[in-house]
């Protein structure tokens, strides 16, 4: 990040205005104030077989057992090969833990380091609510500077999990393989 | 020039060159003397001036800052009349309105009244008299003045200034106010009249009572403009009555004075002022400031004598005087009483501006006007002390004793000075008496002098003129003529020697005279005898006299006797002779042709054996060069297989220093790594640090604002921990490059080991060639050596032959020329036989 970023991203936190958010492939994840979030580096995530294409395993944080989703399949995003250490029957990469007021904690997958962002300029373009290309628990998005913001309401997503509802958890097309695209992953087509 | 005026000249230069020789040199020691001892009493004088005052002033300026101190810290009245000043302050225009007695309440309350009847007093009052002491300035709109005031400050204003009846000036007069019976003017009659009296006493300009917490002039017994304003943020507050009031509140120590500097103060028509404050305690709590504007005129007056400079020795133009660090006057300059047009002129004239001198003229002040910018006052502000010539702030050349004045936070300069003229004018006094003293006695003397001259050489010269005129005379022809002196003295005795002379030279032309006629007698008859005998009749005889001739006659008869018989042998000879020298001269011609045939078969063989002996001479040089060259060249290779051997030395202890710097390189590139581990271990700390400080980010960002403090706090730690990471990365990128660069090192190292090993190898085998070389090259400079040697000796026998044959040569050279002149000599003496004939013949014997 420039000098100049951080300047403004240091005025921005001042006013109030700024909000953290995580990377999956193209798309940038806003994080609401109301969740409560940790990232885990060191945590090794344990796979569970049979267990659905969503849930990626099991990971231990200071001694409680918590369940890592694959949020990149919620999404239809292709993960990062990069990232992935391949270690027997586990992975050790960047883990995300969202704790809502409401729900018990989760971790998730993420592409990098949460980083901070001026929602305030965000709110100067144009948003939308009819993203069918979207899960629906992704209630909004938003272009600016050439990256792609989508605001998710949490409560949703961990509403769906827990009632394990494929039908609110994943896009409502998914992709038929690996190597097919998500239509987030192109700019293009998801312009608000 | 004749005798009589030389002397007379003489005598009167050498009394001139005396008199004025111990004139001028009187004059020099006394000026010298008088000089000396006047600067170092003038020195003491003006030093002691100067520290006497320095004294007085500190003493005063400690007396008033413990008056102060003691005023504020032991005597109750201020306390109390502070507090009763503050309470009633506040509450004064409030009074008003209530207070039914007060004619007109309603307008009086109105602020615009008061501000209309300020601006009038302003404008009309206080602006006259401004001007009349500042020449060229305005006094300052009255709208900024009024632009910080507020209630408090525009109702007393008005009614202890405007409304005062009191003149301009004397505003301190009012005690109470009429028909109004507020606190405040209780208050103020309750302890005015006891303010006025101490502030009388210590002959203070003014005095304040300051609230604390406000800043408000609560109480000035003078009522001018600073009066009810507040120190804090009214216009006064960056005043000197404002500086004095902050510093007091800055340290805040019970029984501690401030001194502000001496600057132009508004309030006082921009006259200077200077103010002493001390905080005001109550039951130990800070309560306020009592602050006194300091009399400078007593300053004045202690740096001025009272104008008494005459009485206290400092004559007619000593003064002391005191300059600020801006250089301006802290105290008046004499000039100005003195001599005021005087004054005002040599200002004009060291050009100060029109203005400036008309407010000294009407101020009557040179304090802060005047800048003092010499040498002596610039060195005492820079803490310096001393005396020095100098020249003064009118250009006026002065002795000046100088040194700072600093006390209670005041950085000046005092002076003490006196005109030089002043000073040293007995010195000018008593040389000009000298000198006409001199004159006088000059004069007498020399008049003496040329009389005694004109005696004495009228005396010396009277009885030469007369041998003169005797002799001229006896020139003339007077033989008679003698001088016959009388006396006995040098010129007597010259006389009668003079008159001896005469008689000598008298007889001696008479004898001469007679002398003379007999010898032309007896010359002219030996001139007829010599004629007779000049025409070859020998047999004549001169007649012998009894004079001198007679002598010199008989003598040449004599040799014309012998002469005659001479002549008749000589003939016989001659004859015989010219018979020989024609024999002899047929013989010298037969030898001379034999000597010259000699001569050139001698020539020829010289020249043979010349050849001979250049030759031999350059066998000789050529085989010593050989020689020469061959020991070069054993010296040359001696010094190659030294070079080639330490050469070889060298190369082995170049090659043991690259193998161990080769193993230094390999310890410096596993240094190196291990300092990529350490890197690699700062970057994971710097990343896990950079993931904790966003974690707490994130934390903070969910706290909301009680978070976002520590949210900057997280930000600084994520920012340190990229920064951190920023630096392992530029440090691991120069472990790699340094590990890149120490193998390629390695690598040529190697290869340099190697060639420098090669290197080695052929130095030796040219060693071992030099050594056969110097061997050769040994045989052959003894075998030139051998040619050498006899090629000499061969050389040395050729030209000792050479130099026979060529002194032999020489000889007959010799032997030839002696021919020839022999020949020639020969020829001659026949010549001179025949002419001996010829001649003897013509004689009669």
């Amino acid at each position: 990040m420039k000098k100049e970023d951080k300047k403004q991203q240091t005025e921005a936190t001042d006013k109030g205005n700024m909000a953290f958010c995580y990377q999956l492939g193209m798309a940038n994840i806003l994080i609401n104030h109301e969740i409560e979030v940790e990232i885990l580096t060191t945590s090794i995530t344990y796979q569970i077989p049979h267990s659905p294409q969503w849930y990626r395993g099991m990971t231990s944080l200071r001694g409680d057992i918590l369940p890592v989703i694959n949020i990149h399949f919620l999404l239809g995003i292709k993960q990062k090969h990069n990232d992935k250490v391949q270690n027997s029957n586990s992975t050790k990469q960047t883990l995300l833990k969202l704790k809502h007021p409401d729900f018990p904690a989760l971790v998730i997958m993420i592409d990098g380091l949460p980083y901070q962002t001026d929602i305030s300029e965000l709110a100067t373009h144009s948003m939308t609510n009819t993203l069918k290309a979207y899960p629906s628990w992704i209630k909004s998005s938003a272009e600016c500077n050439n990256k792609l913001y989508l605001f998710a309401n949490y409560a949703h997503l961990f509403n769906a999990l827990q009632q394990n509802d494929q039908e609110q958890l994943v896009m409502p097309i998914m992709p038929t393989s690996n190597t097919e695209k998500s239509p987030l992953i192109s700019q293009s087509q998801c312009k608000p | 020039m004749k005798m009589k005026p030389k002397i007379m000249l003489g005598s009167t230069a050498i009394a001139v060159i005396a008199v004025l020789i111990t004139t001028i040199g009187i004059t020099l020691i006394v000026n010298n003397l008088v000089t000396t001892s006047l600067q170092n009493e003038v020195k003491n004088r003006l030093i002691l001036q100067r520290d006497m005052q320095k004294d007085r002033l500190e003493n005063y300026l400690t007396r008033i800052n413990e008056e102060v101190q003691e005023s504020a810290a032991l005597n109750p009245t201020f306390s109390k009349a502070l507090i009763d000043f503050t309470q009633a302050f506040t509450k004064f225009s409030s009074q008003l309105q209530r207070d039914k007695n007060e004619k007109d309440a309603n307008t009086d309350n109105n602020n615009e009244f008061y501000k209309q009847n300020l601006e009038k007093y302003y404008y009309q009052q206080f602006a006259e008299e401004f001007l009349k002491k500042n020449v060229g300035k305005k006094p300052i709109p009255i709208e900024e003045l009024l632009a910080k005031t507020d209630q408090h400050t525009l109702a007393l204003q008005y009614h202890y200034i405007v409304n005062n009846p009191h003149p301009i000036n004397t505003k301190d007069a009012l005690i109470t106010l009429n028909n109004i019976t507020t606190n405040y003017s209780y208050t103020h009659k309750k302890y005015h009249p006891l303010l006025k009296a101490y502030k009388e006493k210590w002959k203070f300009q003014n005095i304040f009572l300051v609230d604390a917490k406000t800043g408000y002039v609560v109480y000035s017994t003078e009522k001018e403009l600073a009066y009810a304003t507040s120190l804090r943020t009214g216009y006064y507050a960056k005043s000197g009555l404002g500086e004095a009031f902050k510093r007091a509140l800055a340290d805040n120590k019970q029984g501690k004075t401030y001194t502000t500097k001496i600057q132009p103060y508004y309030p006082s028509y921009n006259d200077f002022a200077s103010f002493v404050s001390t905080p005001l305690y109550v039951n130990g709590v800070l309560k306020g400031v009592f602050i006194i504007q300091m009399p400078l005129d007593n300053i004045n007056n202690i740096m001025t004598f009272n104008q008494q400079w005459e009485k206290y020795g400092l004559g007619k133009s000593g003064e002391t005087y005191l300059v600020a660090d801006d250089t301006s006057m802290r105290s008046n300059t004499r000039a100005l009483s003195d001599d005021p047009q005087a004054y005002f002129a040599a200002l004009k004239k060291s050009g100060v501006d029109q203005n400036t001198i008309s407010s000294i003229k009407k101020k009557q002040s040179s304090i802060g006007l005047q800048h003092v910018k010499s040498i002596v006052s610039q060195s005492a502000l820079k803490g310096k002390t001393g005396f020095d010539h100098s020249v003064n702030y009118l250009d006026i050349p002065v002795l000046s004793a100088y040194a700072p004045f600093n006390i209670q936070g005041v950085k000046w300069a005092i002076l003490a000075e006196t005109n030089t003229e002043e000073a040293f004018q007995v010195v000018t006094d008593i040389k000009q008496k000298i000198i006409k003293a001199a004159f006088l006695i000059g004069t007498v003397l020399i008049f003496f002098s040329a009389l005694i001259s004109f005696l004495f050489a009228n005396k010396l010269v009277a009885p030469i003129t007369k041998f003169r005129n005797i002799i001229q005379r006896f020139h003339a022809g007077e033989d008679t003529l003698r001088i016959n002196a009388t006396n006995n003295d040098e010129l007597g005795q010259l006389a009668t020697t003079i008159d001896q002379l005469l008689d000598e030279h008298i007889q001696t032309l008479h004898s001469i005279t007679r002398e003379n006629d007999a010898l032309n007698e007896s010359i002219i008859e030996m001139l007829y005898v010599s004629s007779a005998q000049s025409k070859g009749d020998l047999t004549a005889r001169m007649i012998v006299n009894d004079d001198v001739t007679g002598t010199l006659a008989d003598s040449l008869n004599l040799v014309m006797q012998q002469t005659g018989k001479t002549l008749n042998q000589v003939k016989a000879t001659a004859n015989e002779v010219d018979t020989a020298a024609k024999t002899v001269q047929q013989q010298s011609t037969t030898v001379l042709k034999a000597a010259k045939k000699e001569l050139v078969i001698m020539t020829k063989t010289i020249q043979e054996l010349n050849l001979s002996s250049e030759a031999l001479q350059q066998i000789a040089q050529l085989a010593q060069q050989c020689n020469l060259s061959a020991n070069e060249n054993i010296i040359t290779t001696n010094n190659a297989q030294k070079s080639v051997l330490a050469s070889v030395k060298d190369m082995s202890a170049i090659k043991e220093e690259m193998s161990e710097t080769e193993k230094r390189i390999k310890r410096l590139s596993e240094r190196s790594q291990e300092i990529a581990g350490v890197t690699t271990i700062i970057q994971g700390i710097a990343e896990r640090t950079h993931v904790l400080a966003l974690n707490a980010s994130m934390h903070a960002t969910a706290a909301g604002d009680a978070g976002r403090g520590f949210a900057s706090v997280a930000t600084e730690i994520q920012r340190l921990a990229e920064n951190a990471s920023e630096a392992t990365h530029k440090i691991d990128t120069l472990v790699k490059n340094i590990q890149m660069d120490t193998i390629d090192t390695i690598k040529t190292m190697n290869t340099a080991i190697t060639q420098v090993a090669e290197g080695n190898k052929t130095a030796e085998h040219a060693s071992s060639q030099m050594l056969k070389t110097h061997e050769k090259s040994h045989e052959l400079a003894e075998r030139v050596q051998a040619i050498a040697t006899h090629s000499i000796n061969q050389a040395e026998v050729s030209a000792e032959l050479q130099q026979q044959a060529l002194q032999i040569q020489q000889s007959n050279n010799e032997t030839t020329q002696q021919l020839e002149q022999q020949q020639i000599q020969t020829n001659k003496l026949v010549t001179f036989a025949q002419n001996l004939l010829q001649s003897i013949s013509k004689f009669k014997t």
